[in-house]
C-alpha cells in the first residue's frame, strides 16, 4: 500500500536538548496510529514536524507525497489538525461560525461546507449548541468542536495532539469510535494520545522514548495485560530494562498505564 | 481571495461582537487629534486647523495600521489562534491584507465620525473629489509599511513592546503637526524615509490648493518608497516564518 506519511531519520533538537534522534515512522492510507510516551518524549515535536510547523534538523518529511520542510502550505490543504491547545478556536465566535469560517478559509464551498458542519456538529451532540459563543463551551466541548473543525474540509490525513485530554468517558468512547470509522473509510489519522484504553483493536501503538520509537505493535497485542508485548511495552514506558528477568508480568492499574 | 474574504469576515464578526467598541473607535480619534487641532485654531487661522487635522487624521490612520496589520500576529496570538491560521491553507501575507483590509473598512468608519465631530465643532475640512482617492492610497501604503513592521515584530518580537512610541516617532517626523520643511535637515532625511510624510504633504496640498498641483512627482516617491518596504518586509516574513519554524516558536512572545 502506498505510504502517505513518510517519516525517516528525522532528528530535532533544542538548544543542547535532543528531543527526537533519527526517528523513522511510516503511515498507510487508511491507518490508525498513536504515538504514546512519556510527557517530553518529544511526541508533539514529532507531530509539529509531520504537519510542517515546525523544521527538522536532520531528515525528510513526506505527506501525501509532498515535502513537508518546503512545502508545507500545500500540505495543509490536505490534512486536518487538532491540537491540544484550546484556544485555537475564536472564543468569542460561535461554534456555527467557527466551522464556517474555516470551512471557508480552507476553501470548503458554502452548500457543501453547511452540510459539513451540520453533520460534524450533530455526530459529535454539538448541532443544539451551534449558536453559543465558543467561550461558553465546556473543555469537552471545545475539544469536539477541534475535531470538527480538523474535519470540515474532508482532509484525507488527520493529525491529533492530545485532544482526548478532558474529555469524559462516553466522549473518548464517542470520538475514537467515530475516528476509528473515518480510518476504516480511508482517513488516515494520526493521533498522539496517553488515554490507550479505549482505541480500535487494528489501530498502531509506537512508544516513542529517548528520542526514538522504540516499538510499534498492534493495539490488540498491548490492550491483553497477558501479552509478552504488552510486557515489553509496559517496562519501556517505565524505563526498565526489558531483559530484566526480575520484570513482574503486570500489577493491579497496569492497564490504565498503558 | 475568497480566503482572504472569509479572514475579513472573521475580524469583521469577533469585532461585531463588542458593541461598545463601536462607540470607543467613533469618539477616540477626535479626543486624542483633538488637541493638536484646537491648538491650532487659537492661532485663528483656520486653514491652520485643517491643515494640522489632515495630518493627524492621517497619523492616526498609520496607528490603526501598526495596530492592525503590524501587531496583527499578536493580536492572534495572544487570543491563541494564531496556531490555526499558521496552520491553515493561507500564507502570513495573505493573513497580514486581511487585517488590512478590515482596518481600511475601521478608517472608514473612524473618518467619517472624526470629521463630523470636527465640523460640529466649526473645523471643515473641504473635501475634494481626489480625497477619497487619498485614503484608499493611503490604505494601500501604510499597509506596505505595516507589513514591514509586522514582519519586523514576528522576527525580532520585542520590536512590538515599542509599537507605541514608534507609531509617535513617526507621527512628529513626518510633519503630523509641523511641516517637515521646519526641521533641521539631518531630521528631514529621517522624514522622507517615512511614507506618511508624502501622505500628509498630498493631503495638505489637495486641503490648501483644491488641486492635485505637484501631486505626481510625490506620489512616485511615495510609491517607490511603499514597495520597497513591501519588498522588504516580504523577505522579513518568510526568513522570521523559517526561524519560527526552526525554533518552534509559534506560540511564544
Amino acid at each position: 500500500m502506498k505510504r502517505v506519511v513518510e517519516v525517516s531519520g528525522v532528528r530535532k533538537s533544542f538548544g543542547k536538548l535532543r528531543v527526537l534522534d533519527k526517528v523513522d515512522f511510516y503511515a498507510e492510507r487508511g491507518d490508525f496510529k498513536v504515538i504514546a510516551g512519556e510527557n517530553g518524549s518529544g511526541k508533539s515535536t514529532l507531530l509539529k514536524i509531520m504537519i510542517g510547523l515546525l523544521l527538522p534538523d536532520e531528515g525528510e518529511v513526506r505527506v501525501l507525497g509532498i515535502d513537508v520542510k518546503r512545502h508545507w502550505k500545500k500540505l495543509s490543504e490536505k490534512i486536518g489538525v487538532a491540537l491540544a491547545n484550546e484556544r485555537s478556536l475564536y472564543w468569542k465566535l460561535t461554534a456555527w461560525e467557527n466551522l464556517d469560517i474555516f470551512g471557508g478559509i480552507y476553501g470548503v464551498p458554502k452548500k457543501i461546507r453547511r452540510k459539513r458542519m451540520e453533520e460534524l456538529l450533530e455526530r459529535f451532540d454539538l448541532l443544539e449548541h451551534k449558536d453559543k459563543p465558543v467561550e461558553e463551551f465546556s473543555t469537552g466541548m471545545r475539544k469536539k468542536l477541534m475535531i470538527c473543525k480538523a474535519l470540515t474540509h474532508s482532509p484525507e490525513v488527520l493529525f491529533i495532539d492530545e485532544v482526548l485530554n478532558g474529555l469524559d468517558p462516553p466522549s473518548v468512547r464517542e470520538v475514537v469510535d467515530y475516528l476509528s470509522e473515518l480510518s476504516k473509510n480511508g482517513l488516515t489519522v494520526i493521533m498522539i494520545s496517553h488515554i490507550l484504553h479505549v482505541l480500535p483493536e487494528d489501530s498502531d501503538v509506537a512508544l516513542l522514548k529517548d528520542g526514538r520509537i522504540q516499538m510499534e505493535v498492534k493495539y490488540r497485542d498491548i490492550s491483553s495485560k497477558k501479552s509478552e508485548v504488552y510486557e515489553v511495552f509496559e517496562n519501556l514506558i517505565k524505563g526498565r530494562d526489558t531483559n530484566d528477568e526480575d520484570v513482574p508480568s503486570g500489577s493491579e492499574g497496569d492497564e490504565d498505564k498503558a | 481571495m475568497m480566503k482572504m474574504f472569509h479572514l475579513v469576515l472573521k475580524e469583521m464578526k469577533i469585532r461585531l461582537k463588542y458593541k461598545f467598541v463601536w462607540v470607543n473607535m467613533a469618539l477616540t480619534p477626535f479626543f486624542i487629534i483633538g488637541p493638536y487641532v484646537f491648538s491650532s485654531k487659537i492661532a485663528d487661522v483656520n486653514s491652520l486647523a485643517e491643515s494640522v487635522l489632515i495630518g493627524a487624521l492621517l497619523w492616526y490612520w498609520l496607528n490603526q495600521y501598526f495596530f492592525g496589520v503590524g501587531d496583527g500576529f499578536t493580536e492572534e496570538r495572544e487570543e491563541g489562534a494564531l496556531i490555526s491560521v499558521v496552520l491553515a491553507p493561507v500564507s502570513l501575507l495573505t493573513f497580514l491584507f486581511s487585517k488590512a483590509i478590515d482596518t481600511f473598512l475601521m478608517n472608514l468608519y473612524i473618518t467619517f465620525f472624526t470629521l463630523l465631530f470636527f465640523a460640529l465643532c466649526g473645523i471643515n475640512l473641504e473635501i475634494h473629489p481626489y480625497f477619497f482617492l487619498l485614503l484608499v492610497v493611503s490604505g494601500v501604503y501604510i499597509t506596505f509599511f505595516s507589513i514591514f513592521f509586522a514582519a519586523l515584530s514576528l522576527w525580532k518580537k520585542r520590536i512590538r513592546s515599542i509599537n507605541s512610541a514608534t507609531q509617535f516617532f513617526f507621527g512628529i517626523l513626518s510633519g503630523m503637526v509641523n511641516p517637515v520643511e521646519n526641521f533641521p535637515s539631518y531630521v528631514r532625511l529621517v522624514s522622507y524615509m517615512i511614507p506618511l510624510t508624502y501622505l500628509i504633504s498630498i493631503g495638505r496640498n489637495m486641503i490648501k490648493h483644491g488641486s492635485t498641483s505637484g501631486f505626481v512627482p510625490q506620489l512616485l516617491v511615495l510609491t517607490c518608497l511603499s514597495f520597497f518596504y513591501l519588498i522588504l518586509g516580504i523577505w522579513l516574513l518568510k526568513r522570521a516564518e523559517n526561524e519560527i519554524r526552526r525554533k518552534g516558536e509559534w506560540e511564544t512572545w
